[in-house]
């Protein structure tokens, strides 16, 4: 258990480090504007139609802001600002960012959550599945559907479930929930417990409204856990077979195991480790699937804060706080994986599997 | 495995010592040994070959070509005994029919030598069909101007306009149109010409990054120390950071180095009209100011071009880095740095050719997978401007729009989706095929 909390320990600390990397490089790209746009990352909203104000309130935010001066001093204020809650104020959406972040989140952290409950042990399964009876009929067809969900785009995939599970036979629409619904829950009677329909439909005793989340959730979260599934099966149909040549599998069938016991118990346990840190390494990879996927199922989630007026409309605010906040995302989901790991591995191994076999 | 394998090793070592203090007698005695337990070791022929009369050297060293068909010493042996054979007609006459038989070898070894690459790469039908599929992108790529020629030289050249109207309803194949259209687009036109746009961005996007990410690898882990620290750090960082966030953030900054702070209001407006010209518009209200060289970059680079660059080196920093730290253990670099080499030496002659493979396949891995991202992106309107997904974009609507069917209007999304594909699975079978004649036990 020592063990166990000074890893936790050693990754809670390198959140920190990364984000530092990252919102530095962040920032350095804001920088390469001029002043005058970086002014409109701060700029609140427009209360006053007072003559001159926006000329007082310009300067008044590079100094608060102390946009003349150097880079590390701009970026400290920045950052504290951060800290402190203020991520600025969008002018296409009218609002501030990270409120609207934050109200857009529960659907993405919902497909996310889906889509890893159905992909991890699915992945594993199939992957052992597949390296336990190789060059079996089953070992076949599992090599040739993760190849297949390997080389479709996840767009592709999207819209081909789409239009022939939506469009030809009317059974998993798109977008969050049905009209009717969506009303209900924007009204008093309905409490938001955690956000996700899927649960607080549960709690407000609404089993339609569950019902109906989930029947519009089916397809996005197909789209999205099938390729990372065929990853996951990959790796882990090569780690097992690796595992499989090992000199203690051959001692533990000379011990007289039968052959699941070995694979479960020994070359299972011994694979997870570098499975499990190749799928936090590609975790970035995920967010991006999952905005792609929130993108064409017209989920409303926090990739709606760039993509709703597309790539041409001037709102650096939103698409930092986007940026910002996606990371997080990501850094969220390394740490669940690498806990995840911790649990299910007593001893951890730092092996890290190279980007090329994912 | 040899089981006795450690046991022929040993007598191989001891077989070497012996050869290095001049005791033929006893190097062959214990090669002989050697070979008596692993008969494939080509070191221990190699001894064999080297002390006993040329007659039956050479039966050594055939056997050595036999299992590897370049090794420079024996091929070096054979040619020596080739010369004895000159030297003198008495060495002719102790040995006859030797000199036959080293002809043979030698005449082989220089055809085999030429063809080989493309002969072994026909024993394999994984890589006869990566050949031609990739000969066949670069061919399309080579040819667009001739198989689709441009109408307008003045336009984008990925797209042909065929219909000026406002409202353009998608077009089945017809003689005009051999593949349809999307809205106002030929989509022949942009099949063929998306292809040499996807290989000129792949190739560039790969190579860039892995240029990046190889040198950063080879440097921390050649170096070590607190660069080395502070390099893989950075690393594991980037890892944390999604591409979608990069492209929406150069796309961004992009758009407000185009216009001045005071037009945004308005510019706000005209692009809730998604104006096809926007980018040209807006572009000549900045031209006052004389941009800076980031600022340039920006304005003429496609975000996600950037982004990938910014954003996927790390892999191939991770694999370089466990790479070099293996190969830097090795004797003969260890034997390199002994002799006084430079360190730029070492890494050029000794590090790098041994640690570079595993990113070569996975810079070809890259062409198709950047391609894949770069449209999925365009896709999706994080901005971008993939000439295929701009136009799966502008069918969209008529593939899952009302009354929709993927097979009424497949012109719309097959071909495109096809090409893509095919670029994507074609690129990933070159790292494949790659990986395994790069592997030495394969080639």
């Amino acid at each position: 258990m020592n063990d166990f909390l000074k890893f936790i320990l050693k990754r809670l600390i390198a959140v920190p480090v990364t984000l530092f990397f990252i919102t530095l490089i962040m920032y350095g790209v804001i920088m390469i504007l001029p002043r005058e746009a970086r002014i409109d990352l701060y700029m609140p909203e427009s209360k006053s139609s007072v003559p001159g104000w926006e000329e007082r309130m310009r300067e008044k935010i590079v100094e608060t802001h102390h946009l003349n001066e150097s880079f590390p001093v701009q970026y400290y204020y920045w950052v504290s600002g951060l800290i402190e809650g203020d991520w600025g104020y969008s002018p296409t959406l009218n609002k501030d960012v990270l409120p609207e972040l934050v109200k857009r989140s529960p659907v993405t952290f919902e497909l996310i959550f889906y889509a890893l409950l159905f992909e991890i042990p699915l992945g594993l399964f199939a992957g052992i599945w597949s390296a336990a009876k190789k060059d079996r009929p089953f070992d076949f067809a599992t090599r040739l559907t993760a190849f297949i969900a390997n080389s479709l785009p996840e767009f592709i995939l999207a819209l081909i479930l789409l239009s022939i599970f939506y469009v030809s036979m009317q059974w998993f629409p798109p977008e969050r929930l049905s009209i009717t619904n969506h009303l209900f829950i924007q009204s008093n009677s309905f409490k938001a417990f955690t956000g996700f329909i899927t649960i607080d439909g549960l709690l407000n005793g609404r089993f339609d409204i569950t019902l109906d989340a989930f029947r519009h959730l089916v397809l996005p979260v197909f789209a999205l856990s099938l390729t990372h599934w065929a990853t996951l099966v990959r790796i882990t149909r090569i780690q097992v077979i690796e595992e499989m040549k090992k000199e203690y599998v051959t001692a533990a069938y000379a011990r007289g195991l039968s052959e699941r016991d070995v694979i479960w118990q020994h070359a299972f346990r011994n694979a997870l480790g570098p499975v499990l840190s190749s799928s936090a390494i590609s975790a970035a990879t995920l967010v991006t699937s999952v905005f792609v996927v929130e993108k064409i199922f017209n989920l409303k989630g926090v990739s709606d804060m760039v993509t709703k007026y597309g790539p041409m409309v001037p709102d650096a605010a939103a698409v930092l706080g986007f940026a910002v906040f996606s990371t997080l995302i990501v850094l969220g989901l390394m740490l669940l994986l690498d806990i995840l790991q911790s649990i299910f591995l007593p001893q951890i191994k730092e092996e890290t599997l190279d980007h090329e076999s994912i | 495995m040899n089981p006795f394998n450690r046991f022929a090793e040993r007598y191989l070592n001891r077989s070497r010592s012996a050869l290095s203090e001049k005791k033929i007698g006893d190097a062959r005695y214990f090669a002989k040994k050697a070979l008596a337990l692993d008969h494939s070791l080509v070191e221990a022929l190699l001894i064999m070959a080297a002390t006993s009369e040329p007659d039956e050297s050479h039966g050594y060293l055939q056997k050595v070509l036999k299992i590897d068909p370049q090794n420079k010493k024996a091929l070096k042996g054979i040619s020596w005994i080739n010369s004895f054979l000159k030297d003198s007609p008495e060495n002719k006459s102790a040995f006859p029919g030797l000199e036959s038989r080293v002809k043979d070898l030698l005449t082989q070894k220089e055809s085999n030598k030429t063809s080989s690459i493309l002969r072994r790469l026909l024993t394999r039908w994984q890589s006869i069909l990566t050949v031609i599929a990739v000969l066949l992108i670069i061919i399309v790529a080579a040819a667009a101007p001739i198989l689709a020629p441009v109408a307008n030289p003045e336009g984008s050249p990925w797209f042909k306009i065929i219909c000026e109207r406002v409202t353009c309803f998608p077009e089945p194949p017809g003689m005009t149109l051999p593949l349809g259209s999307i809205s106002e687009f030929d989509v022949y036109h942009t099949l063929i010409w998306g292809f040499r746009q996807s290989l000129i961005f792949g190739l560039l996007t790969a190579s860039i990054t892995a240029l990046i990410g190889t040198t950063l690898g080879l440097v921390s882990a050649y170096y070590g120390g607190w660069q080395d620290k502070l390099i893989m750090r950075i690393c594991d960082a980037f890892f944390a950071f999604p591409i979608v966030a990069g492209v929406a953030l150069f796309a961004q900054v992009s758009i407000l180095l185009t216009i001045s702070a005071q037009d945004q209001r308005s510019v706000l407006m005209t692009a809730a009209n998604s104006n096809p010209n926007f980018f040209q518009n807006i572009a000549l209200v900045a031209a006052d100011k004389v941009p800076n060289i980031f600022q340039n970059i920006i304005l003429n680079a496609d975000p996600i071009f950037l982004a990938l660059i910014l954003f996927s080196w790390m892999g191939y920093t991770r694999i370089i880095h466990s790479q070099v730290l293996q190969v830097k253990k090795e004797e003969y670099v260890k034997a390199a740095r002994a002799s006084g080499a430079r360190s730029l030496r070492i890494i050029f002659m000794h590090i790098l050719p041994n640690s570079i493979t595993p990113a070569i396949v996975m810079a070809t891995r890259d062409i198709g997978r950047m391609v894949v991202i770069q449209s999925s992106l365009t896709f999706i309107g994080v901005g971008g401007s993939s000439a295929w997904a701009t136009l799966l974009n502008h069918g969209k609507n008529w593939i899952i729009g009302p009354g929709g069917n993927l097979l009424n209007r497949w012109w719309i999304f097959l071909p495109i989706t096809l090409a893509l594909v095919f670029f994507g699975v074609t690129w990933g079978f070159v790292g494949d095929e790659l990986n395994h004649w790069m592997n030495p036990k394969n080639a």
